[in-house]
């Protein structure tokens, strides 16, 4: 089972995070279909994310599990996160 | 879906005693190459009924045997939040009697991938799992283990690499020993918490089976339908809070929750994990970088748009003359000349000939560009690029209240609005979709470009290129407002949130390319040939035959149907400065309602008084040969011209030489001769911004229906006519204004009334939609 990680530190916006910064996800606001949408692309909490690209004014492209996801910058704001200390970068690779 | 609906999708699919498969998995991952790989050439795409969601089914031969083979829509899911798609997915999936179902799942993304794996295991049909793109996975360190997961999953797993066919004789091995002994899926069976209250509310659902209820019970549960009735309604109230209460958390989370914990638990034990980084991920990710950039993401795309377009057009125009000639020689002169060895009457052959072979002859010419415009789509599609293409372009569109990927169809409706109307079904969104598809009839298409060209050369001379640059803008402009129009009034909403997976760049296969590409251009020939053989033969009769004192006989153009029509409608087309004695150009729009090519031939058969005598000359005595060898000619002569053409792809440069230019419309110089005396430069282009904007060509309509059905068909007509009409007349109106100001002032103010009019009706559509959606909902409450 995945561990929830929502036990430590404020939960953060993605737009917050760097490029190349890892995250768990802890929550995802918006309305159910956009929810559901994105769970079943593998965003849902307690899930590890990488940021490849933005967040710009377009939105941000993210690594989860194996395959990248594209969102819109008004999907972003709706992702909140739990900021990661820099080892995570480790902890991905061996994975 | 309707249980009528499902059972007609299965008896679709069973041809004789032929053992069905279905092969069923996430969009990108391979599903379509394997579908190709067990079927080959042997496809047949169509619709599902009733949706626009694309049918691929075919023949495979395996160990000696024919079988179906059933590609299903690539989904994430089975259980709901994903359009019409995966409606017919698992509509088909818990209601037809598919004998195997396989299931393909990307190796490098197993955990996901397993989510539906065990959406599928609850429908309890025979499953065989296909881990595909095991090359890449291990390219990224990881270490498939196919056995893990068969052994964790209780069904056969092949490790496969579809795209070169590695793993394909397991494949097969597997296939046939899962149809001699079908493999038992257990559905899940969760802890009781869950299990029990799922157990009780099934006992409340309709369905004709144990799956079937277990698995509306799910969807239930996790909020993704919404119940039927309000007994459904309180059993299922009843289960939540059970569930609730038991696990401490919202009953659609702990049923989702526990889904997404076997995915995870399943994963590992199907995926070992090396120590080696791959770098086929990092290519993708330098690409990405400049591509999605915010800087060059939009001018990037724009670049490889106009790629796609100019070499679609200059290339499919080194063909054009070849298939035009060649389809021409065999349709018309050939088949003209059988009929008439034969014996046959000569009406009889001229109608053949002429009529349908000359429809047919049409849709021929245009197979070079559209062809290889289905192509570059294919192309586009299948190396990644299209889903960085709509996210590239999202922030632009959405503010239109368009998806990203809706300028793709516009770019090719420059070249031919059939393809674009077809093509706007990458957009997932239904209502961004039929937007983008309404929009389509207002791209100048090739077709148009003749019309203009013979107008420009007439009246426009000097600025014949700024002329029709200026009418190619107004078709964009006109197709954004009607999106922006329709989107705020009739089928109100937002666009979709952007939320889309991108695939890894992979080097296409020719292969998968040209059979994409070749089942859409047969979709095209059949459905748009039919359509044109018919009306070439009603615009082959009409001009030829007419009313005289003793009934309907054949007669010159001048006292045809056609002329006598065109004269009827001509005060029509009074306001936007067509005089009575100018009813060819009536004529030519009559005949451009179904094919936009044909308005400058019928205007060069009405202005020569061109008779039928000559062309029977033709079926007598061809030159079958001579004109084949013509044709092939063309090719290096067009081959040498498209080198000139690469900056210049709607030939403006024509416009330098006047001869260029009336080779370019097509038009003779009687035709042009004609057109000077008919119209003023005001009137002309008026003409031309009705030739722009009314119904496209009989083709597009139907590719219209067959994309958005009857009803958004015939709006798209009207709207057409009546905007054209009113733009038209409010150009010559005003040009004209100073003449008769009072009446000028009249039509302008009726034009924009009207327009007013056409608003508020829209609105009202709008409000009722939205009024009805509010009324089902709330019954659904009660």
């Amino acid at each position: 089972m995945y561990e929830r990680r929502d036990d430590f530190l404020d939960p953060f916006s993605l737009v917050g995070l760097r490029t190349g910064e890892s995250a768990h996800v802890s929550e995802v606001a918006g309305g159910r279909a956009m929810v559901q949408r994105l769970a079943m692309l593998g965003i849902r909490p307690g899930v590890l994310v990488t940021l490849l690209h933005g967040p710009g004014r377009r939105g941000a492209v993210l690594r989860v599990g194996g395959a990248r996801v594209a969102l819109g910058r008004g999907v972003i704001e709706h992702i909140k996160i739990v900021p990661q200390a820099r080892s995570t970068v480790q902890e991905m690779a061996a994975q | 879906m309707s249980d009528i609906m499902a059972k007609a999708l299965a008896a679709g699919a069973r041809s004789g005693d032929m053992p069905v498969i279905a092969i069923a998995g996430n969009p990108n991952c391979g599903k379509t190459t394997l579908f190709n790989l067990l079927t080959g050439a042997r496809q047949k795409v169509g619709n599902w009924p009733g949706v626009t969601v694309e049918y691929r089914s075919g023949t495979a031969r395996i160990d000696g045997r024919k079988m179906s083979v059933v590609d299903l829509p690539g989904v994430y899911s089975l259980l709901g939040g994903g359009g019409a798609d995966q409606d017919v997915a698992r509509s088909y999936l818990l209601h037809s009697d598919a004998d195997l179902v396989i299931n393909i799942v990307d190796a490098a993304n197993l955990e996901r991938h397993l989510s539906m794996t065990f959406e599928l295991m609850q429908t309890g049909k025979p499953l065989v799992v296909v881990m595909n793109m095991v090359d890449e996975a291990e390219a990224m360190g990881l270490l498939p283990n196919p056995e893990g997961l068969a052994e964790a999953l209780g069904v056969p797993v092949v490790p496969m690499v579809a795209r070169t066919g590695r793993g394909f004789g397991q494949l097969v091995e597997t296939i046939v020993a899962a149809l001699r002994e079908p493999p038992v899926v257990h559905t899940h069976v969760f802890e009781p918490a869950i299990e029990n209250p799922l157990r009780n509310l099934r006992a409340h659902l309709p369905g004709e089976s144990y799956v079937q209820k277990r698995f509306e019970a799910l969807r239930l549960i996790e909020d993704v339908t919404e119940p039927q009735t309000s007994e459904i309604a309180n059993a299922v109230a009843e289960a939540a809070a059970s569930i609730r209460a038991m696990t401490g958390e919202a009953a659609a989370d702990a049923v989702a929750g526990h889904r997404f914990g076997w995915a995870h638990d399943t994963a590992r034990r199907g995926m070992g994990f090396g120590d080696r980084k791959g770098a086929g991920r990092h290519m993708t990710d330098v690409i990405d970088r400049v591509v999605l950039s915010d800087w060059l993401g939009v001018p990037i795309f724009l670049a490889v748009l106009y790629a796609v377009f100019v070499v679609s057009f200059s290339g499919g125009n080194i063909f054009l003359d070849l298939f035009d000639q060649v389809s021409a020689t065999l349709l018309i002169d050939g088949v003209g000349h059988l009929l008439h060895v034969l014996g046959l009457p000569d009406w009889l052959v001229a109608v053949t000939a002429g009529g349908v072979g000359g429809g047919l002859n049409l849709v021929f010419t245009f197979v070079p560009p559209i062809g290889l415009t289905f192509v570059f789509l294919a192309l586009l599609e299948d190396s990644g690029y299209m889903a960085r293409a709509a996210y590239a372009m999202d922030r632009l569109m959405r503010k239109m209240g368009l998806p990203g990927n809706a300028l793709v169809p516009m770019i090719v409706g420059f070249g031919c609005n059939v393809p674009a109307i077809m093509g706007s079904r990458i957009i997932e969104d239904p209502r961004g979709r039929l937007l983008t598809v309404l929009m389509q009839p207002f791209m100048s298409c090739s077709a148009r470009l003749t019309i203009y060209m013979a107008f420009a050369v007439v009246f426009f001379r000097e600025s014949g290129g700024q002329v029709v640059f200026a009418l190619y803008v107004l078709g964009i402009v006109v197709a954004f407002l009607t999106a922006l129009l329709i989107g705020r009034t009739a089928v109100r909403g937002e666009a979709m949130p952007f939320v889309m997976e991108l695939p890894p760049y992979r080097l296409p296969s020719l292969r998968s390319v040209l059979l994409q590409a070749w089942q859409r251009l047969k979709v095209f020939l059949m459905r748009v040939g039919r359509v044109i053989a018919a009306i070439g033969i009603v615009l082959f009769i009409l001009p030829g035959i007419g009313w005289t004192g003793s009934g309907i006989a054949t007669t010159d153009i001048e006292h045809s149907f056609l002329a006598e029509g065109s004269k009827a409608l001509t005060p029509l087309f009074t306001p936007m400065g067509i005089e009575k004695d100018n009813w060819p150009a009536v004529s030519g729009l009559i005949a451009g309602a179904a094919a936009k090519e044909i308005v400058i031939g019928a205007l060069n058969g009405i202005y020569q008084r061109q008779d039928s005598a000559d062309q029977m000359a033709r079926y007598r005595d061809p030159d079958l040969l001579g004109q084949l060898v013509a044709a092939l000619q063309t090719v290096p002569d067009n081959a040498v011209a498209l080198v000139t053409t690469f900056g210049d792809p709607l030939g403006l440069a024509a416009f330098e030489s006047s001869e260029a230019a009336t080779e370019a419309s097509g038009a003779s110089n009687a035709t042009l001769k004609a057109i000077a005396e008919g119209f003023t430069p005001l009137s002309a282009f008026a003409y031309l911004v009705f030739v722009l904007l009314y119904v496209p060509c009989a083709a597009a309509m139907g590719a219209l229906k067959r994309e958005v059905g009857w009803g958004w068909m015939g709006f798209s007509v009207a709207y057409g006519v009546g905007l054209g009409w009113g733009a038209a007349t409010l150009i010559y109106q005003t040009g004209t204004f100073a003449a008769h100001p009072q009446s000028s002032a009249l039509w302008i103010a009726g034009v924009l009334g009207a327009f007013g009019l056409l608003i508020v009706g829209l609105r009202l559509i709008g409000d009722r939609t939205v009024a009805r959606a509010r009324l089902r909902l709330a019954e659904q409450r009660t």
